[in-house]
């Protein structure tokens, strides 16, 4: 997003409302389910960008697994998709499937295939799943962080004042005052 | 009319902006009304130790009597009842110390003012151990000039009846008044003044070129002008700075200019130039790309209105309510609450000179329209006769 200022009069609250949104934009830190997502998919257009890697495919795997996945039966290799031709040829395929199984057994690389395009479905699911907890778990370690510092500086100032303290009675008693007027 | 001004400290070295103002009011009031200032023998307002002798004296054309401070401040124990009172829970007889610690303890001055003969009494920051107790002694006569800043010693209940039984308040912007109204309620009678700034020709000249290369600064740069401490925010700004030109390469310098009480990083985009006299601090105003002000406690900034006068642009810490004010009303600056809105507000600054010049145009027009001494004068003038013809309040 870029911001648009007309030079001539410029109003800073129109701005800093740009501004901010330009933030919100770019923010992280959002704690809602799609807001979770929405990094998540961030991210991991960050680590896949780096490479050389065709984008179009990563957006493919979000439209859902038709658009990237292939499904696989027993008769998916005899298919043919060249519209009247085709079913002639798929008929011949089916009449010399015989003959061919003399040659070799396709059976296991039909189980192997379906089973990959089974796996396929399962590890885009693990991948996206994993990405949105390690982001979960990325902001969550961010706000413990946060909060850790915050401790910290409470615990600062605990001490400095325990140290002052400490340091006035000392400082009244070595000076033969009454007693520890400064004290609580 | 014959007015008392009640201030900390009061000397032609003294740098403070509450002190710098209330000389510069009673400048102004010294030509229609009879003036005189009652303050404090101290310099130094970390320890109050007089530095002046006590008496009268002259100061810049107007009649000064000192008093000297009884109590020199002890750090230590201001420190402790800081903590309390600022930062936890404490008791009435707590703030009263806090109160006595803070200083400048001058019981002297407190009965000059309850014999002075002065129709107003017009006292300046409302924090002070001076302006508690001779708010007190005026009586009715006391006008406030409290000069607060959005922190926690506004909090302290100690100062609510101060507040509430002056004869009138006199603020220096609108985000100062509501502050002070939050604690005090709207019933006392007052005026938003504001300070006046001379409208001085904007632009580098060769003269102010000559003043940022004896610093070894070349342009283009950013400027910050004002004490180089922690209560300023320059710690927090020194840091963002440098997370900045980490992520920016062509970053700018950052000059800061001013009295140093902290330890900077050392970096080649971060320069600490010292203190500047006037002449040096508009010139650097007027060669810098943008004034930057990181403090989140002002009550007005002058060097805002003079970056302003000057036509420069201006950078603000927008937690500071009453510096988002005066770059909203002026529409002469950005401001910035966290890192984030800093890089974004800073980018795009630094990318777009079309919109520096315009911002720096529009807050030069805005201190021509509200910050004429003339305005201010005017101003004070109503706003005093109003409090004089007021009732007493009881």
């Amino acid at each position: 997003m870029s911001i648009e200022i007309r030079a001539e009069d410029v109003n800073v609250e129109e701005i800093m409302r740009q501004i901010r949104r330009r933030i919100d934009e770019k923010r992280r830190g959002l704690y809602s389910d799609d807001e979770l997502r929405e990094i998540a998919e961030h991210r991991l257009d960050a680590v896949l960008d780096a490479g050389e890697f065709n984008p179009d495919f990563v957006s493919d795997f979000r439209q859902g697994a038709a658009r990237w996945n292939y499904s696989f039966h027993t008769e998916t290799i005899y298919r043919s998709s060249r519209g009247a031709v085709g079913r002639t040829l798929e008929a011949i395929r089916r009449l010399l499937k015989p003959v061919q199984k003399l040659f070799w057994n396709p059976n296991p690389m039909i189980s192997a295939l379906s089973r990959q395009s089974d796996l396929n479905l399962y590890y885009v699911e693990l991948f996206h799943n994993l990405s949105r907890e390690l982001t979960r778990l990325n902001l969550e370690n961010q706000e413990l962080k946060n909060r850790v510092l915050t401790l910290q500086g409470r615990l600062d100032l605990l001490s400095r004042r325990e140290k002052t303290l400490e340091d006035m009675v000392v400082y009244r008693d070595d000076s033969g005052a009454e007693g520890p007027e400064g004290s609580r | 009319m014959k007015l008392a001004f009640v201030v900390q400290r009061c000397g032609e070295e003294v740098q403070g902006g509450a002190e710098s103002l209330c000389r510069a009011w009673a400048k102004r009031l010294a030509a229609r009304h009879e003036v005189e200032i009652l303050t404090t023998c101290a310099l130094d307002y970390s320890t109050w130790t007089d530095h002046y002798p006590a008496g009268p004296a002259t100061v810049d054309g107007l009649r000064v009597i000192r008093f000297p401070v009884t109590r020199a401040r002890d750090p230590r124990r201001f420190a402790l009842y800081s903590d309390i009172v600022l930062r936890d829970h404490h008791t009435a007889d707590e703030e009263r110390a806090w109160i006595e610690e803070n200083g400048p303890v001058a019981p002297a001055l407190v009965e000059a003012v309850r014999a002075s003969s002065a129709e107003l009494v017009l006292v300046f920051s409302y924090r002070y151990w001076t302006s508690f107790h001779a708010a007190g002694a005026a009586g009715s006569r006391a006008v406030l000039v409290p000069t607060a800043e959005d922190d926690p010693v506004l909090a302290i209940g100690a100062f609510a009846p101060v507040f509430r039984s002056a004869r009138g308040h006199l603020f220096l912007t609108p985000e100062e008044r509501d502050l002070v109204q939050r604690v005090a309620g709207d019933a006392v009678p007052h005026a938003v003044i504001g300070s006046g700034v001379d409208l001085a020709p904007g632009g580098l000249g060769a003269e102010e070129a000559g003043v940022a290369a004896r610093f070894g600064l070349a342009a283009p740069y950013v400027l910050y002008v004002g004490r180089l401490d922690g209560g300023k925010g320059v710690d927090v700004l020194a840091r963002d700075w440098l997370r900045f030109c980490a992520n920016h390469a062509d970053a700018p310098v950052l000059a800061l200019a001013g009295r140093s009480h902290l330890s900077l990083p050392e970096h080649p985009k971060l320069r600490a130039l010292g203190p500047v006299d006037e002449a040096e601090k508009r010139a650097l105003l007027a060669g810098c790309q943008l004034f930057v002000l990181p403090s989140p406690h002002e009550s007005l900034s002058i060097a805002v209105l003079e970056a302003w006068a000057l036509g420069r642009p201006v950078l603000a810490n927008g937690r500071c309510a009453v510096l988002a004010g005066q770059c909203a009303r002026s529409d002469g600056g950005l401001w910035y609450e966290g890192y984030g809105e800093f890089e974004e507000a800073l980018r795009l600054l630094l990318e777009r000179a079309d919109l520096r010049v315009a911002l720096g145009r529009q807050g030069r027009e805005f201190v021509r329209r509200e910050c004429s001494w003339e305005a201010v004068d005017a101003r004070l003038e109503e706003a005093l006769a109003r409090f004089a013809a007021a009732p007493a309040r009881a």
